[in-house]
């Protein structure tokens, strides 16, 4: 018995020691990698956004904000950092982690949608914070936020589980430049209605605050602020009431802290299901009809 | 509780270090705490499901005694046996096929309205398992086969041990009661065998059964939405599937008893290398079909009869293995399957051909073996269609489906990272229980000297099941029979 117990603690203590090495390994690698879901945690730990206009947002802000296209058109530097399935509230420890590592922008574009003014417990591809599990700044400001649990902050290699092998082989994604995800195909058959009628209303009041605080610390640096309201399949389910909603409460702290108000709700494409790769998001032919649109905005606008 | 939960995680180490160092120096006592904690992992799903597996084991253990007691009465005592068997089987009847019946009958008489005549009960887990291993103890006892015992605290720990409370294997007493009536001391090298076992278990069950299911689920909720060959693949992955989550329940449970000093029977010996229906049947959930052969197949005159008879008790035995499975008639037709495959076997005297592991001692299969594994599971296969459909409509869109929609054209699914990943792990599983198809199970690791190697094919193992490992695993697939 003895000697059981003996080798199954010491089995395990082996197996704790080359866990925690794979663990380490599979982090290097992911912090490493400029590939989707890493890319732009990546690109903000390692100090490397290099852009005079920001984009701020969730996957929207990914397939929509065409960095390569602006970057051309408007002939300045344009970073797309789209945080998926995120709401305002982690966007926001997304834009501290950026701004404590990297230079400051010049502009700072902000995707408005419904979405991200509805607050949800857990945020969809979790795996993307993996890499920094072990960055003390980065545990400070996205821990308190994602509560990770004991084992999967302690235990080698637990973390990863459901997401591993199906990480590493299937869901990495070249077509990433700056952010910005181009993606060329349509659903088919293409959805014609969201099937998730999200919950919206009481969780705006609740954002404001957040929403104050990053716009007055904008307006103290000189950083201007473009809300955007992104074109959506025409349908695409707004809760009733919600744009009225975003559009009054958006209008109302554009016009507080001196910030611009760019809807692009009713562009024509919306009702052309080849601009979109679903209903919620454009796809690339749609991002760059709708980044012409923005880049003459933006050039009328002085930016 | 499950064993792919972290529960069980937890539950594991405390139980074994409560068994060996606390309770290990007193045999009531450490059989008392194997029936505590048994009732714990248990009453862990529901503590309601307590209040039978108590009335059956109470039940089963006092006819036993007046089994015994009128054991030179032999009406009384056939009385009590049969009294005995009518308890637990109509608990077991209750509780698993009284709605079926409710509905069959509804469906017939009553135009399909069975509002007020279902009792609409939940099954408890492994209702089935333990029915049988109870009533094959008071059987055994009438049969005078064993003694019966007086200790009420073994005879509970006999049916309610943990680790094959829920889906076997269905020992028998004769194998396990006497187990919990002699004093047990801790083999290292069953306890280091049983945690190989363990860890295989949770590979078959983890990587290949969950990661198939995930397919399989997918293509039998929307069969005409997918193409014939894709049915076919997920026809095999189902085989895959439940093979991985049953023998894997099974070597988890037998691996787990050899931390406690208990050795299980074996359920599965690689079914899917045999090389006809009768060896497939050797092969696969052995204490079930071993139980039939006993105390139903043989009672009934197995196959000494006139050819006609044989075919009658060996279409009953098919039947009843298929009912016992589930209220559901692809069930049934799934015995029926079955049957019919094995009937031209036994009626030209060929179903005991293949007793010995396919090949020896040979490296591979030669060309004719070969062959026939691919036809037995290929057979075995279309009868899992069965199995797995949710009815017998079913059953027939899937194979008029995959008739009709079989053009080659669209393989690009093979491609696919996911499935080519489930394939490669059920080729992994297949070569490592090929390597150890004459041992106990796929994990022995007899041949390997070398302490390095045997430490990273575990870590590979642990490794790759943790990579697999979902929160939101699905259970058993047999828990629900």
């Amino acid at each position: 018995m003895r000697r059981f117990l003996i080798r199954c603690l010491v089995s395990g203590a082996v197996f704790f020691l080359a866990f925690a090495a794979i663990d380490f390994c599979c982090s290097m690698v992911a912090e490493r990698s400029d590939r989707q879901p890493f890319n732009v945690w990546h690109d903000i730990m390692g100090g490397t956004v290099d852009a005079d206009v920001v984009a701020l947002g969730n996957s929207l802000v990914t397939l929509s904000f065409n960095t390569e296209y602006l970057d051309s058109t408007l002939g300045v530097k344009t970073y797309a950092m789209g945080f998926s399935g995120s709401q305002f509230d982690r966007q926001t420890y997304m834009y501290s982690l950026y701004r404590s590592r990297n230079r400051p922008p010049k502009v700072m574009v902000n995707f408005i949608d419904q979405r991200s003014m509805s607050l949800t417990k857990r945020v969809p591809d979790k795996e993307q914070f993996f890499p920094w599990f072990f960055d003390k700044d980065f545990r400070r400001v996205v821990f308190p936020v994602e509560h990770f649990s004991l084992s999967e902050r302690f235990i080698p290699m637990w973390r990863w589980r459901e997401f591993g092998l199906d990480l590493f082989i299937s869901r990495l994604d070249s077509h990433i430049t700056k952010g910005f995800k181009y993606v060329s195909y349509s659903l088919s058959p293409f959805p014609e209605a969201s099937s998730k009628p999200m919950r919206f209303g009481s969780d705006i009041v609740a954002l404001t605050p957040l929403w104050e605080e990053y716009l007055s610390r904008n307006a103290s640096e000189g950083i201007r602020t473009v809300f955007v309201v992104p074109p959506m399949y025409k349908s695409y389910y707004y809760v009733p009431g919600s744009k009225e909603l975003l559009d009054s409460t958006f209008l109302a702290l554009a016009r507080k802290y001196d910030a611009m108000f760019l809807d692009y709700s009713s562009l024509p494409i919306k009702e052309d299901s080849t601009f979109f790769r679903d209903p919620y998001h454009l796809n690339g032919k749609g991002s760059e009809v709708f980044c012409d649109t923005l880049a003459r905005d933006l050039k009328r606008l002085g930016l | 509780m499950t064993f792919n939960s972290l529960v069980f995680a937890a539950f594991l180490p405390i139980v074994f270090c409560l068994y060996w160092f606390v309770f290990g120096r007193n045999l009531k006592w450490q059989n008392a705490f194997v029936v505590a904690a048994s009732y714990v992992f248990y009453g862990w799903w529901d503590w309601k499901f307590l209040i039978l597996i108590a009335i059956t084991s109470f039940c089963s253990w006092g006819s036993g005694l007046l089994i015994h007691k009128y054991r030179d009465e032999r009406r009384k005592a056939r009385w009590i046996s049969a009294a005995n068997i009518i308890l637990n089987l109509g608990i077991l009847g209750a509780f698993k096929y009284y709605d079926f019946f409710a509905r069959s009958f509804a469906d017939l008489f009553l135009g399909g309205n069975a509002d007020g005549i279902l009792l609409n009960l939940i099954l408890p887990v492994g209702i089935s398992f333990y029915t049988f291993q109870a009533l094959s103890y008071s059987i055994d006892v009438y049969r005078g086969k064993i003694e019966p015992t007086r200790d009420i605290v073994q005879f509970f720990a006999y049916v309610s041990f943990f680790p094959q409370l829920v889906a076997g294997p269905i020992e028998r007493a004769t194998n396990l009661l006497p187990q919990f009536g002699r004093e047990r001391t801790f083999d290292y090298g069953q306890a280091v065998d049983g945690l190989r076992q363990m860890l295989w278990g949770y590979f078959k069950k983890i990587v290949v059964a969950d990661w198939c299911g995930v397919y399989v689920d997918k293509v039998f909720g929307d069969i005409p939405g997918h193409t014939g060959v894709q049915l076919a693949a997920a026809a095999m992955f189902f085989a895959f599937q439940i093979y991985g989550d049953f023998s894997g329940y099974s070597d988890i449970a037998i691996g787990t008893a050899k931390l406690f000093g208990i050795k299980l029977m074996r359920n599965f010996a690689t079914p899917y290398f045999s090389r006809d229906i009768a060896e497939f049947w050797r092969r696969w959930h052995i204490s079930l079909t071993t139980w039939f052969r006993d105390y139903v197949y043989i009672p009934m005159g197995g196959s000494r009869r006139s050819k006609g008879r044989v075919a009658l008790n060996t279409m009953v035995i098919f039947l009843v293995s298929g009912f016992w499975h589930g209220a559901n008639w692809t069930f049934l037709a799934w015995g029926a399957f079955h049957a019919l495959l094995f009937l031209p076997l036994i009626l030209t005297g060929n179903n005991r051909k293949y007793k010995e592991i396919v090949a020896g001692d040979r490296l591979l299969p030669n060309f004719k073996e070969f062959c026939q594994i691919l036809l037995t599971f290929a057979l075995v296969t279309a009868g899992w269609v069965i199995f797995r459909a949710d009815d017998l409509p079913q059953v027939w869109t899937f194979l008029t489906t995959m008739l009709e929609r079989n053009s080659l054209r669209d393989l690009s699914f093979l491609m696919d990272k996911a499935f080519v990943s489930r394939t490669f792990w059920i080729c992994v599983m297949l070569l490592v229980e090929w390597i150890g198809r004459r041992e106990e199970h796929g994990l022995c690791m007899k041949g390997v000297r070398s302490t390095v190697v045997r430490y990273a094919i575990y870590m590979a193992i642990i490794l790759v099941t943790l990579l697999y490992y979902d929160d939101g695993s699905p259970k058993f697939i047999y828990f629900q029979f």
